[in-house]
């Protein structure tokens, strides 16, 4: 990993478009701006990993007439709150 | 764009049973229309193709398939269905790359955690999939918002079961 030192203010330059400021330092929490061109996304890493993990349990395998049976019936009780639900829209 | 329950509700579907989605979305909704992630799904990169499957045994839940990944599929709720306060902000970012510019266009939905327990089953608030109907183009948006990646949907119904009694 590269590691470079900057003081508040200062910026580093990634590629051609990319530009990461430091704004402020206080104590243990650092502002950075990031100016990255519209079509790349940032993200704070915790929470991108907390979405990729969530997305890797949700993981349902190509449904066949087992798993359907075994997802209507973890899904049943559902359906019966939703209807309940319904019946009170009346 | 804020995105909120009552900016559908005119195309509101009454009865909840027959179709949960918004009338001008469930027309669209069969697994002729192939849905085009750019950017697939976060540790699902590769994945840039989805339908959306509607089984009746599973309603009101849709199953979201991946064409591009064997055995790669979700199952997916409308969030407004379980949690009808529920009201997002999408990031310009995530609008320019879905080219939405009408809320009535797109189709929110959160990405199941289907448990053993039914009381388990979560739904993923904080990044739901996003689809705008006009283009056919997705993506899961993570939203700035502080909604849990885990939200238990048998508490959300009970929560609005309990607010409809006089």
């Amino acid at each position: 990993m590269l590691i470079l030192t900057r003081k508040s203010d200062e910026s580093i330059i990634i590629g051609n478009n990319i530009k990461i400021k430091v704004l402020k330092v206080q104590g243990s929490q650092v502002h950075i701006g990031i100016d990255a061109p519209r079509e790349l996304s940032v993200y704070r890493e915790e929470i991108y990993e907390q979405i990729r993990k969530e997305n890797v349990n949700a993981v349902q395998r190509t449904v066949d007439e087992n798993k359907i049976k075994q997802l209507e019936d973890s899904l049943s009780n559902f359906k019966n709150l939703f209807n309940s639900v319904k019946k009170k829209d009346k | 764009m804020k995105i909120r329950r009552d900016l559908v509700a005119s195309s509101w579907n009454e009865n909840v049973e027959a179709s949960s989605y918004p009338k001008k979305v469930a027309s669209l909704l069969n697994d002729k229309v192939v849905f085009n992630f750019p950017d697939g799904i976060p540790a699902f990169e590769n994945s840039q193709k989805f339908i959306i499957i509607l089984n009746e045994k599973i309603k009101p839940f849709v199953y979201l398939k991946s064409l591009d990944i064997d055995d790669l599929g979700f199952v997916c709720i409308d969030p407004f269905l379980i949690y009808p306060e529920y009201s997002i902000n999408i990031p310009g970012k995530d609008l320019s790359v879905l080219g939405l510019k009408d809320a009535g266009a797109a189709l929110i939905l959160s990405m199941v955690t289907v448990e053993k327990d039914p009381k388990d089953t979560t739904a993923n608030m904080l990044a739901p999939i996003v689809i705008n109907m006009d283009n056919f183009t997705g993506r899961q948006v993570i939203l700035e918002e502080n909604y849990p990646v885990r939200f238990r949907i048998w508490e959300g119904m009970e929560a609005i079961e309990k607010n409809k009694k006089p």
